[in-house]
This record gives structure tokens, C-alpha cells and sequence, in this order.
């Protein structure tokens, strides 16, 4: 940091004389650096100064006070035989509040950055879902609370290729989970598999036994959208049946429309 | 005057006595209150270590020809409550069932229940008809099984796993835990969440037929991750809101989802 530099925040405020404030204002004009760091201060201050006071608690405030005496103090050791940068103590204050201000600005303003800029934390939370290893899935299905069951079927989906023990756990899921949110997720999770043999003739086994209506629908729906021939049979059944609602007959219906005509 | 000191005694004394007999009370303040086919119900969290039971439109005339008995249904429960329901401890689950055997609409007592705020909730109720749903300051994980209620959840917090094939789900969190997953789904209704704008998550939207309405920062992802169906119709939208969080799953088949900040 240069002595001109020192003197920014006081040029900013207007607490120089003329001619320090003259020499200053020359040296901005002169220098591109010092006109940017200018620019950097003058925007800081002036959100220090529309921002909404913030207080720190008191035990912050005693360790904040604690630093800046220990530095005043590595500061007056090193004064003999050292160049000497001297701060005003305002300015010493000031700074460290800018830093301050800079560091909660930056985190705020990183959490709102638009899509371009956002790719890194994006990536770091991908990366953070894919810290659960496959035993700690299976763990997390076995567990009590239906959400966290329901937690575990989506770490399924950050797997680009799901050996048959996750797929096989999803499908043992789908059939046996006491909740029926937890039936649903796994078959939504199941779709993300399609090339894997095993997962037609459970969605088709699941669509002649007896379930929650909204699972048989989202099975209706993945084995019509895959144009899965084999489907056609029990689909029929269930339209032309008396054992189903009457919505999960009509949405066989569709599913048989969308089988054989389009 | 001994007479008429009785009898205004008595007046002024009944309703009390008529509002405790409709009232029943469990000393529990953790664990799951599990609810089974009661339809007109709504549970009110407070600060508090009962479960408070309150049938609100009792049928004091049929109370009054049934005085002395009690009740059973065809499941072979038995009103254990006094008020209409059977309520039966299994661990630290409570379990809740009307006894009525009426199912035609309008039959069926209405009922409060105040818990604990912190406690689990966990409703189902599979019938050709069906009342609003209720639930509000509730704080623990919630799980709502609903085949024609609409369903109103007032001041949570998740997780919640929610879904009804005809009611519409509305939701207002006055925080988003961000322990498990947020999963609500509709067939036939629509989906209205309100939260605060600084909620971090990562949203899962399907809509098949319908739109995504929101007021809040939503970074689209992938558009129509469905990757493997061919059919048109199928709208998949991963997205993060606030840089990512718990998982927000919300998916409706006919109508439209709104997501806004509160």
C-alpha cells in the first residue's frame, strides 16, 4: 500500500487540507492503480454508508479490540530501524472495517451473482451430494423417517451408472416401502434407468399388483413414454377391470393410446 | 331458593361439563401422531406436552341415547376416548382413528387436534370424499396421504412428504428445514408454496400439463430432464434457488405450481 493510497479514505471523506487534497487528486488522474483502488473504496464506503448498521456481538468486539491492540503493539516494536507507514487511527479503523465490509459483501454478493458466475458453488453442491457413498444409501433407506428415505432414492440419481445393487435396492423400494411417497420416489428414480432390463419387468409386476394409485399412474406413465410393448397387456386389464379407480382406468387408457397410436 | 340456586347452578355449570366430554388428552410431546381415516381434522402445533383431542360438532343426541355404551366399528376398534375416536399408544408412535361408521359426507365429527409443535404428523386418508386438511405451527416432519382433500399447511417447516390426486396442496413455510427432502405432488390440483426468498434448494418440477410461477430467483438448470421419453407432453425442470439446498420436489400432472416468497 503506497502513503497516496493511505490518504484515500480521508480524500474520499474531505478531511484533507488544499494541498494534500490537490497532490492527491493529481496522483488518481496520473495513475490507473490508485484510480482503481479509488473507485473500490469510494463504492465501499458509500455501501458502508447505505447499509443498515450491523453491531457485532460483545464477543467479537473484545477479540476485534484485542487484534487491534496486539498489531498496535508489533507496530511500536518494529518502529527502530523500519520504515515508518503511518496510519491515522481513524483510517487504521476504517480499513479494517472495509475489509470487513468486503468480506460479508463478497459472500452476499456471491450468493447472488447471476447463472454464468454461479457455476462453481453449483458444482461444489453437486459435489457435496456425491459424498454419500452406496452403503450410506442403503443405510439412509432403511431408516425411519420417510423423507430421509426419500433423500436416499435421490442419491441414486447423481449415479450416471448405478451397479445392479442400487438399482436392485430401488426396486426392492418400489415393491416394499411401508410409505407410499417412498414407492413413488423410486419409481421416479427408476425411470433415470431405462436401459437396464431388470427395471421393465419390475415396473411391469408393479403395475399388476395392487398400490397406491398415484404409483401406478407415474408407472403408467414411464412404461407408455418408453413405448413399452409388454406394458399393453396389464394396461388393458387395468382399463377394462373393476380393481382400479377410475382415474388410474383413464389414465391406462392414455397409456394404451399413446402405446399403439402414437 | 335451594331449587333455584340448583337449577342455575346447573345451567351455568353444563356447557362447561358438555365442552370436557368432547375433549381427550394424551401426555406425549415427542414422537409421531399418526392419523387414519379422520376426515374433517385440523392439527394446531403449540408450545406444549399433550396431544389435545377435540371433536368441535359432536351429535349430542345420539351421545345421549349411547350414554353408558361404547363404541365400536367395523375394524373392530373400540372409542377408548370418549369422544369418538380410538387413540393407542405403539412406542413413541400415537395412533388416531374415528370410529364412526358413517362415511356419507357430512357425517363424520369434526376434530382439532393440538400437539406439540416439534412432533411428526402423519396422515392418511384413502376415501371417495374428502374435507380440507389443516395443519399449521407445526415444526416436525409431516406426511399426508390424501386421495380429494385439499390440503393447507400454514407456518412449517418441513420436511414434509404430501400428496393428494384430486386436493390441491398450498404450503406456507415460515423457514425450509434443510435437513430432508420437501416432496409435495398432485394429479389433478394445483401446488402453491410460499417461502422466504432466501431459502437455499434444489428443485425438482414436473408438470406435465401444466406451468412453473414463481417470484423468486430460480436458476433453471436442465430443462425437460426426462431425458429418455418421448413424450412431448413431459415437463422436467432441475433448477437451484439460492445457490442449492434440500431437495424440493413438486410435481403436478393437470394444473399449474406457484412457488413465491412470503
Amino acid at each position: 500500500m503506497t502513503d497516496l493510497s493511505t490518504q484515500l479514505i480521508d480524500y474520499i471523506d474531505k478531511n484533507l487540507s488544499a494541498e494534500e487534497h490537490n497532490k492527491v487528486e493529481q496522483a488518481i488522474a496520473q495513475s490507473p492503480s490508485l484510480q482503481a483502488e479509488y473507485q473500490q473504496l469510494k463504492h465501499v464506503l458509500l455501501l458502508m454508508d447505505t447499509e443498515q448498521e450491523c453491531l457485532p456481538s460483545a464477543e467479537l468486539k473484545n477479540r476485534f479490540d484485542l487484534l487491534l491492540e496486539q498489531e498496535s503493539q508489533k507496530i511500536e516494536e518494529q518502529k527502530d530501524g523500519t520504515k515508518t507507514i503511518s496510519f491515522h487511527p481513524k483510517s487504521l479503523l476504517k480499513y479494517a472495517a472495509v475489509g470487513l465490509v468486503l468480506l460479508v459483501s463478497g459472500y452476499f454478493v456471491g450468493q447472488n451473482l447471476p447463472n454464468s458466475t454461479k457455476g462453481n458453488s453449483i458444482a461444489q453442491d453437486i459435489a457435496q451430494d456425491k459424498q454419500f457413498t452406496e452403503s450410506e444409501m442403503m443405510e439412509m433407506l432403511d431408516g425411519p423417517s420417510t423423507s430421509q428415505r426419500i433423500k436416499a432414492v435421490n442419491i441414486s440419481y447423481k449415479m450416471e451408472n448405478a451397479d445392479d445393487r442400487i438399482v436392485e435396492a430401488l426396486i426392492k423400494t418400489m415393491q416394499e416401502d411401508e410409505s407410499s411417497h417412498v414407492r413413488l420416489a423410486a419409481v421416479q428414480a427408476l425411470e433415470n434407468f431405462p436401459s437396464n432390463p431388470k427395471i421393465v419387468d419390475a415396473l411391469i409386476y408393479a403395475l399388476e399388483t395392487p398400490n397406491d394409485p398415484m404409483v401406478t399412474i407415474a408407472v403408467i406413465n414411464i412404461l407408455a413414454n418408453t413405448k413399452e410393448q409388454k406394458a399393453l397387456e396389464p394396461l388393458e386389464k387395468i382399463a377394462k377391470g373393476d380393481t382400479h379407480l377410475n382415474f388410474v382406468k383413464d389414465e391406462a387408457e392414455v397409456g394404451i393410446f399413446k402405446l399403439t397410436t402414437i | 331458593m335451594n331449587s333455584k340456586f340448583y337449577t342455575i347452578a346447573l345451567l351455568t355449570l353444563a356447557p362447561l361439563f358438555l365442552v370436557a366430554q368432547s375433549q381427550y388428552e394424551v401426555n406425549k410431546k415427542t414422537g409421531t401422531l399418526k392419523i387414519k381415516n379422520l376426515d374433517d381434522v385440523e392439527i394446531i402445533g403449540y408450545d406444549g406436552d399433550k396431544i389435545i383431542f377435540t371433536n368441535v360438532d359432536r351429535d349430542q343426541e345420539e351421545d345421549d341415547r349411547a350414554k353408558g355404551l361404547k363404541a365400536f366399528n367395523v375394524g373392530g376398534l373400540e372409542d377408548n376416548s370418549g369422544i369418538g375416536l380410538s387413540v393407542v399408544e405403539e412406542g413413541n408412535t400415537i395412533i388416531v382413528q374415528e370410529i364412526s361408521n358413517d362415511n356419507c359426507c357430512g357425517c363424520q365429527d369434526e376434530y382439532t387436534i393440538k400437539v406439540p409443535k416439534r412432533m411428526n404428523i402423519n396422515y392418511n386418508y384413502n376415501n371417495n370424499s374428502g374435507d380440507d386438511i389443516k395443519v399449521s405451527n407445526v415444526e416436525g416432519e409431516i406426511e399426508i396421504t390424501a386421495t380429494h382433500n385439499d390440503v393447507y399447511l400454514i407456518n412449517v417447516t418441513g420436511p414434509m412428504s404430501v400428496k393428494s390426486v384430486h386436493g390441491d396442496v398450498e404450503v406456507i413455510f415460515t423457514q425450509v428445514s434443510q435437513t430432508n427432502p420437501v416432496t409435495v405432488a398432485s394429479v389433478y390440483g394445483h401446488i402453491d408454496i410460499t417461502m422466504p426468498s432466501v431459502t437455499k434448494a434444489n428443485m425438482n418440477v414436473t408438470m406435465n400439463n401444466g406451468s412453473l410461477y414463481s417470484d423468486l430467483d430460480i436458476i433453471v438448470l436442465t430443462k425437460n430432464v426426462n431425458k429418455n421419453s418421448d413424450d412431448s407432453s413431459t415437463k422436467k425442470i432441475d433448477a437451484k434457488l439460492n445457490g442449492g439446498g434440500v431437495a424440493f420436489n413438486l410435481s403436478t400432472r393437470y394444473e399449474d405450481i406457484y412457488v413465491r416468497s412470503n
